[in-house]
């Protein structure tokens, strides 16, 4: 899937990743390339800010771990975070199901 | 590969010292972990930092991506700073003016009518500055960085025309009760120093606002 496609579902895709549990940026973008099944190939110098965006909305928190020697971010989901993913999950349904049914892909 | 891109970063990057460094440090983090990951796939370490380097993106728009981030929390220090420049400074000036104004003899004890309104004009303006600062402070928070500069440039103009009513005010009271002049120089001294930091903030803003902008 092009970049800018998947950039406009950026908050959605990343809120629903941390749903499944605490990620630093690299794996996140890592998981969602997996499990989109490579679909979801990702500018990755625009996850951060991104991911830093949705920190300052209070949707995520952070903290410093060390890993390996080296300082590495980790991101969880907040509760207000989890709101924010649930109305995009419904944003992205009624969406989803109007271009199904304009397009003529809807059964 | 991995230091240069993250020195020409350093250097695009927009934002304070310590929101610049976290940055660099996540990007470091990034970059050497997906290096890692390309040498176990059997890259050599050139390639897989090469690769890492160009999977993450062009230097300019990484930073670029950056910018609204580094704007809002402008608007929201210079927006904070402002609203507490303006809750300690009115008080202190007009306690200043009080207590060191030296006694006037106006008919019926009150200043003339021309002066009274420019008395009122400032404390509405700083009034109106206030409430833009708080507006400026809730969309920044909300990341409404165009909307929250507009409210910041809002809460500059009336400081700026309350600064230049207050000066007309001072002057023209000086010129009817002798000696009021050191009063209000001292007021206006003081209001000035407290005003001053937000006003650099201010400044901070509209210069990562242009970067943001450009």
């Amino acid at each position: 899937m092009r970049s800018e496609q998947t950039k406009g579902q950026l908050d959605l895709l990343l809120l629903a990743e941390l749903a499944h549990g605490r990620a630093h940026g690299y794996a996140l973008i890592e998981a969602l390339r997996e499990r989109s099944g490579g679909a979801f190939d990702l500018a990755e110098g625009t996850v951060y800010p991104a991911l830093h965006r949705l920190e300052q909305a209070g949707a995520v928190a952070s903290e410093w771990r060390e890993v390996a020697g080296r300082r590495r971010r980790v991101y969880r989901l907040t509760r207000r975070g989890r709101r924010a993913l649930e109305a995009e999950q419904r944003r992205w349904r009624d969406f989803a199901r109007a271009v199904d049914v304009v397009a003529g892909v809807a059964r | 590969m991995i230091e240069p891109f993250l020195r020409q970063l350093a250097d695009a990057l927009p934002g304070d010292r310590r929101a610049r460094r976290r940055i660099l440090v996540e990007v470091e983090d990034h970059l050497r972990t997906a290096a890692a990951e390309a040498e176990r796939r059997g890259l050599s370490r050139d390639e897989a930092e090469a690769e890492a380097v160009r999977r993450f993106g062009d230097v300019r728009t990484v930073a670029a991506g950056f910018g609204p981030l580094a704007l809002a929390t402008a608007l929201r220090r210079a927006a904070l700073a402002l609203l507490a420049a303006l809750l300690v400074a009115f008080p202190v000036a007009y306690g200043l003016t009080e207590n060191l104004l030296p006694p006037a003899t106006w008919v019926g004890d009150e200043p003339p009518p021309a002066l009274r309104w420019k008395r009122g004009a400032v404390a509405f303006l700083a009034a109106v500055a206030a409430a833009a600062a708080v507006v400026a402070y809730v969309l920044a928070r909300l990341g409404r960085v165009r909307l929250a500069g507009a409210a910041t440039g809002c809460a500059a103009a009336a400081l700026a025309l309350g600064a230049g009513v207050a000066t007309v005010l001072a002057v023209q009271w000086s010129e009817q009760v002798p000696g009021a002049g050191r009063a209000f120089l001292a007021a206006g001294a003081v209001t000035a120093a407290l005003i001053a930091p937000a006003v650099a903030l201010g400044l901070r803003a509209a210069l990562e606002g242009r970067n943001v902008h450009s």
